[in-house]
């Protein structure tokens, strides 16, 4: 429409535009924003603690070694949060169980994308009976809730890590064809997509060449705040014993077992569910934050 | 000698509207309801209407980004209007357009080199580093600097995102280039500028345009011949100088007069009308009659609501469609 | 007649971006006086709408006014509170703006747009609470859709009662410019500021859209800042006619005369540029406009100007009189300093 450009003044960055550029700019804009800025601090410091648990955790054996004689103490300077039934420290297991529910969260987040993305994007970019195929698929997988799902099939494939990680990502995918599919039929309305097309472009180069790189800034946005609910699936299933087992510390399975202990013995449950709450805040809090900049830039 | 570069006989582009999980037909949208023309190698041509005229859509029909509903597409002596896989990749080698807009019609997330290599990687034109020679060259033609090449869009000025539009339409050595609105987003000074590079550009290369705009002051400098379209219709079709020094048609009319000029000379050379209600953006009716009918200040009254006036030549290579200028 | 409206003198205005701080309006001073209609005229970027905003005190939040005063009918804007501000907008200064389409909110009718803003005219300090309680009631004790329906048919939109039934999207471009317009006049302002009226519609829309405006403002003997970056639109709608460039006022002087005889090299390229009728050759400008961050040193147009002098790199020229009414800011004529 005549007249637009006037108005939709895109504030020019003045200076380069190579990509590096861009990165400096989107931080300086990330970093407008407190709240994720704690967020992004706090994520790092998990990774860290992640690679390092076993030098930072204070008595690194709790992932397996028990220690009867020590169970069940509350809080104290030793055990700054308690010992757990098999008087491990339960600090410790929660660092080392950082090993387990981040990385496992990542590996559930790749695999639904590597089935969800490329659905997505042949089922937006073909379009007709394709596209109709793919949806209807989705949508009978939408259609039960995720949470039962993925306690069907764990319970179904066998409680155990593995098994509930392959469960969530199982029923994950949809979420990330659709995802994709809305974004590549609004970018397929772009000039520049008509222009490549106007050129000669197959489908395959304007789906990977001009769609996708447009595509992932939003998507970015969708698999970090994705990351923080598979971490809490994750938890889920290991708190109703269909993930990990014990002695695997992974967050939730730590406050299963704690369970049958509450009220009095509050330690064993209470600490693992911080370390979930804190985790996923962060991811959501970081995925508002990139929103923002990134959608700014977008304009 | 004149020689033909690109004829439309009868082009017809109807959009249905289905409705309904059967997608039954509940409408159609006549964008283009039977036009011809032909632009001849060397002279400019010019595709002028306001918003709903069709015109753009004649643009998209031409390079084959719809599929026309019916009518002939001659192109370079080739039949078009229905050539697909290689046939269609090939003549899109040939023929090239410019978008209106150069912002959106640049992907953001790509690089000027990635950009203006992209019908020289879609052709599979030369090797990796005949590429990065060739983008240099084209970028010189432009008058951008090789500084430019790793930019993305977005620190670019519009005239500068312009020139990039303009260096990817060269890449594949076209003879016909279609330009949709070349200037409407750009300032005075620039469109002066880019106006004048795809002059340099026309002399240098042998090159031919079909200029779709609305701008009539750009027309009457860059082109030849023009056409004049409304709601689908060609409604006056001669050369620019015809047009200008002698309208007929009473849209023609009326276009030239609502003129913003800035000079006074300019005053005196427009025509006398009265001003004409707004266009409703209603297209799709049902009427035999003329389409200017609705807004017509010289209408003849039932005659022009009933039947269509067919474009009649009256006077050597001045076609109208208009009851009252036979 | 000759009553000075509005006044501004040497405005500045700077803006926060991630590169630093942008100098953008850099000493802009003019004068619209009673019934007259000045042309604020510029290419993209220029600060011409921003100038106008600033007079509206809508900026935008980045956005910080450094310098300057800007004087409606002898008050300074600049000191203006919130309560203040509510009090003018509308009552006395007006803005019609830019894209009517997105002007306007798509999920209320244009009837009942019409009458909150003319019912909260009258009562700037009432809370939205109360009003949305007692909206029927003064609707009713004022009138407010028999009013409303009368300022649509003074904009020539008939059959009025259909267009206060309709939404937004069911009403062309050119309909939804004449609603804002009657917007803008509703609450009788002396002063209306026309942000590119009709660009964003077809020409033959537009002439139908400035004749009405023409029209409005001498029925109701308006002064007016009217933005615009065609000039054609600018000589045909205003009495005088200042040129912006960068965030300056490059030239001024009555809207038939100024092209003819330009002085400023930025006019002289301007009118060299201009597509006419007259087939004469156009002659882009060279170079691109500064960046605003770090702006050129004295005149911001030594970069592109062919008649460039030393003292045009150090110190910036002042917008002084050369003659009858005719204000130009270039060291090229006579009355600057040094």
């Amino acid at each position: 429409m005549r007249g637009e450009h006037l108005e939709k003044k895109t504030r020019r960055r003045i200076t380069g535009g190579s990509l590096a550029e861009e990165l400096r700019h989107s931080l300086y804009l990330f970093g407008k924003n407190k709240l994720a800025v704690i967020g992004l601090v706090l994520l790092i410091a998990m990774v860290v603690v992640t690679i390092f648990a076993y030098q930072v955790a204070p008595y690194p054996s709790a992932a397996t070694q028990t220690n009867f004689t020590d169970r069940l103490r509350s809080p104290s300077s030793e055990h700054l949060m308690g010992t757990d039934e098999a008087g491990r420290d339960v600090l410790s297991r929660i660092i080392i169980g950082a090993r387990v529910s981040l990385p496992f969260a990542f590996v559930i987040v790749l695999t639904s994308m590597a089935f969800g993305m490329p659905l997505g994007l042949i089922a937006g970019m073909f379009g007709g009976k394709l596209d109709n195929l793919i949806m209807r698929l989705a949508d009978i997988w939408i259609a039960i809730p995720q949470i039962i799902f993925a306690l069907a099939i764990a319970a179904f494939l066998g409680p155990s890590l593995i098994n509930s990680v392959i469960a969530i990502a199982f029923c994950a995918w949809p979420w990330h064809a659709r995802f994709i599919r809305s974004e590549v039929l609004h970018i397929r309305e772009e000039t520049y997509v008509e222009a490549a097309q106007s050129i000669g472009a197959s489908r395959l180069y304007v789906a990977v060449r001009e769609v996708l790189p447009n595509a992932f800034i939003p998507y970015i946005v969708k698999i970090t705040t994705d990351l923080g609910y598979a971490i809490l699936l994750l938890a889920t299933l290991g708190f109703l014993g269909l993930g990990a087992q014990p002695p695997t510390p992974e967050w939730g399975t730590i406050a299963g077992a704690g369970r049958t202990f509450l009220p009095e013995i509050w330690w064993i449950s209470l600490f693992p569910g911080v370390a979930i709450f804190l985790t996923v805040l962060a991811f959501n809090v970081v995925g508002d934050g990139l929103r923002n900049t990134l959608g700014v830039e977008e304009m | 000698m004149p020689e033909t570069m690109l004829e439309l006989k009868n082009l017809k582009k109807y959009f249905y509207l289905k409705r309904g999980a059967l997608r039954r037909e509940a409408g159609v949208v006549k964008a283009i309801d039977g036009i011809s023309f032909s632009v001849e190698k060397g002279r400019n041509f010019a595709l002028v209407g306001e918003s709903g005229s069709g015109k753009t859509t004649v643009g998209r029909n031409i390079v084959r980004l719809y599929r026309p509903t019916e009518g002939e597409i001659w192109f370079n002596g080739e039949e078009i209007s229905k050539a697909k896989g290689r046939k269609l990749k090939e003549i899109r080698r040939k023929m090239q357009m410019v978008f209106q807009d150069p912002a959106s019609s640049l992907n953001p997330r790509r690089n000027v080199r990635s950009i203006v290599s992209t019908p020289l990687d879609i052709h599979g034109i030369g090797t990796r580093g005949d590429r990065l020679k060739r983008v240099k060259e084209l970028l010189n033609d432009v008058e951008l600097s090789e500084d430019y090449m790793y930019r993305r869009p977005t620190v670019l000025s519009g005239g500068e995102k312009q020139r990039v539009a303009m260096a990817r339409a060269l890449a594949s050595n076209p003879i016909l280039i279609i330009l949709d609105e070349p200037t409407s987003s750009l300032d005075v000074s620039v469109q002066a500028k880019i106006l004048t590079l795809l002059e340099e550009l026309q002399k240098k290369l042998d090159l031919t345009y079909l200029l779709i705009t609305h701008e009539l002051s750009v027309v009457r400098n860059f082109t030849q011949d023009t056409a004049v379209m409304y709601l689908g219709k060609i409604l006056e079709r001669s050369t620019t100088n015809e047009i200008f020094n002698n309208p007929l048609h009473p849209y023609t009319k009326t276009l030239l007069s609502s003129l913003p000029v800035v000079f006074d000379e300019e005053l005196a050379l427009l025509p006398k009308t009265t001003p004409l209600p707004d266009a409703s953006t209603r297209q799709l009716f049902s009427a035999a009659g003329c389409r200017f009918y609705t807004r017509c200040p010289e209408c003849l009254g039932e005659k022009c609501a009933a039947e269509e006036p067919p474009l009649t030549e009256v006077a050597k290579g001045h076609f109208v469609a208009c009851h009252k200028c036979l | 007649m000759s009553e000075t409206i509005l006044q501004v003198k040497d405005l500045q205005i700077t803006f926060q971006v991630f590169e630093g701080l942008a100098k953008v309006i850099d000493g802009v001073s003019f004068e619209l006086k009673k019934e007259e209609v000045i042309a604020l005229v510029g290419e993209t970027g220029c600060g011409k709408s921003l100038t106008a905003k600033s007079i509206l005190g809508v900026l935008p939040p980045e956005a910080k006014i450094s310098g300057g005063v800007i004087n409606y009918r002898n008050q300074n804007l600049l000191k203006l509170d919130e309560k203040g501000w509510r009090r003018l907008r509308g009552k006395e200064i007006a803005m019609v703006p830019q894209n009517p389409m997105i002007s306007l909110d798509p999920l209320l009718t244009v009837g009942d747009q019409l009458i909150d803003l003319m019912n909260l005219q009258d009562q700037p300090d009432i809370s939205l609470f109360s009003y949305y309680a007692r909206r029927s009631e003064i609707t009713k004790e004022r009138d407010t859709w028999a009013k409303a329906t009368r300022m649509l048919e003074d904009v020539a939109l008939k059959p009025a009662d259909r267009v206060m039934n309709s939404y937004p999207f069911q009403i062309s471009g050119g309909m939804a410019q004449r609603v804002c317009i009657a917007m803008a006049l509703s609450g009788n302002p002396s002063l209306l500021i026309a942000d590119e009226p009709g660009t964003s519609l077809d020409v033959t829309s537009q002439k139908v859209i400035l004749d009405l405006l023409n029209e409005k403002i001498r029925e109701r003997g308006l002064s007016v800042i009217f933005i615009t970056h065609n000039l054609g639109v600018a000589r045909q709608i205003a009495n005088r006619i200042l040129i912006m460039y960068a965030g300056c006022i490059a030239e001024a002087w009555e809207a038939d005369k100024i092209f003819r005889e330009p002085l400023h090299p930025y006019s002289i390229g301007l009118k060299k540029a201009i597509p006419t009728l007259l087939l004469t050759k156009m002659i882009g400008i060279p170079g691109r406009v500064p960046s605003y961050i770090d702006p050129p040193v004295g005149c911001r147009f030594n970069t592109r100007c062919p008649y460039a002098m030393e003292i045009c790199r150090k110190v910036k020229p002042e917008l002084v009189m050369v003659g009858d009414g005719h204000e130009v800011a270039c060291y090229l004529y006579k009355g600057q300093r040094g």
